[in-house]
């Protein structure tokens, strides 16, 4: 997906499983809720670098910092990440629907467990980071 | 030239399908941010077709469709949106929805799909 959606020279790292408070306290740029059979929420946060990377490589256009254009490239990269999760839960017959991508500014709702995914890209670090919420089933 | 509207809450979307559609030698009349403003530039613009993003703030793209096949049931309507949405699209195409692309938009896909659409047109 990386590859497809951004850039040929994205690579992932080690993921690792995080507190609940620890994905909340990230600086998420942009997040996701996914409801339904099951309530999720995902984000991308990291370096100012990374996400310009990232915005850049996907809307194919040269970003140097964070505004509401990185934003939205950003969170139109995350719809399509989340989509391809809600398809793959959708063939266990597991239907989630894709709210649209918000803006935030004091980072993620805490969870009951979360899984931070990072990656590299462009010589920076992006952390790809997913959460089962509190009401989750 | 045929004319189209669309409607998509990402500008970084409304982008990238505008440059595809103008390639196409296809004219872009406007564009909207959610589906209330869809519906209401659809009924001052009367595109040839609509390209509806289904998953947006405000008003979604499945109640701009149902309003706007309310107004006139041959309008031509393509519903976006990213993968795994598949309870969305049934209802979609029961509502009237012409066809369907999924995110990421491809070049190749969009030129398929819609060009198919205006050649019965």
């Amino acid at each position: 997906m990386l590859v497809r959606c951004v850039d040929r020279h994205a690579y992932p790292m080690y993921g690792r499983l995080a507190d609940a408070k620890e994905a909340g306290k990230l600086k998420t740029l942009v997040a996701q809720e996914l409801t339904g059979a099951e309530h999720w929420q995902s984000g991308i946060a990291g370096e100012e670098g990374g996400l310009c990377a990232v915005a850049s490589a996907f809307a194919g256009e040269e970003y140097y910092e964070v505004n509401e254009d990185v934003q939205d490239a950003a969170g139109e990269f995350l719809n399509c990440v989340n989509g391809l999760f809600a398809a793959a839960k959708g063939m266990r017959n597991v239907e989630l629907e894709l709210m649209p991508p918000e803006f935030l500014e004091n980072g993620m709702a805490e969870g009951s467990s979360s899984l931070i995914m990072p990656f590299g890209i462009r010589g920076a670090e992006v952390n790809f980071i997913v959460t089962i919420q509190k009401d989750g089933r | 030239m045929a004319t189209v509207l669309i409607v998509d809450d990402s500008k970084t979307s409304r982008r990238i399908l505008g440059d595809i559609l103008r390639a196409m030698e296809l004219e872009v009349i406007g564009e909207a941010v959610n589906g209330d403003e869809g519906f209401q530039k659809y009924k001052e613009l009367k595109p040839d077709l609509v390209t509806m993003d289904i998953t947006m703030p405000v008003m979604s793209g499945l109640d701009a469709l149902l309003l706007i096949k309310r107004e006139n049931p041959e309008a031509k309507v393509v519903m976006i949106t990213a993968a795994g949405q598949k309870a969305n699209l049934v209802r979609a195409v029961k509502a009237g929805a012409e066809e369907f692309i999924t995110k990421p938009l491809e070049e190749d896909e969009i030129r398929r799909v819609i060009g198919r659409i205006l050649s019965g047109m």
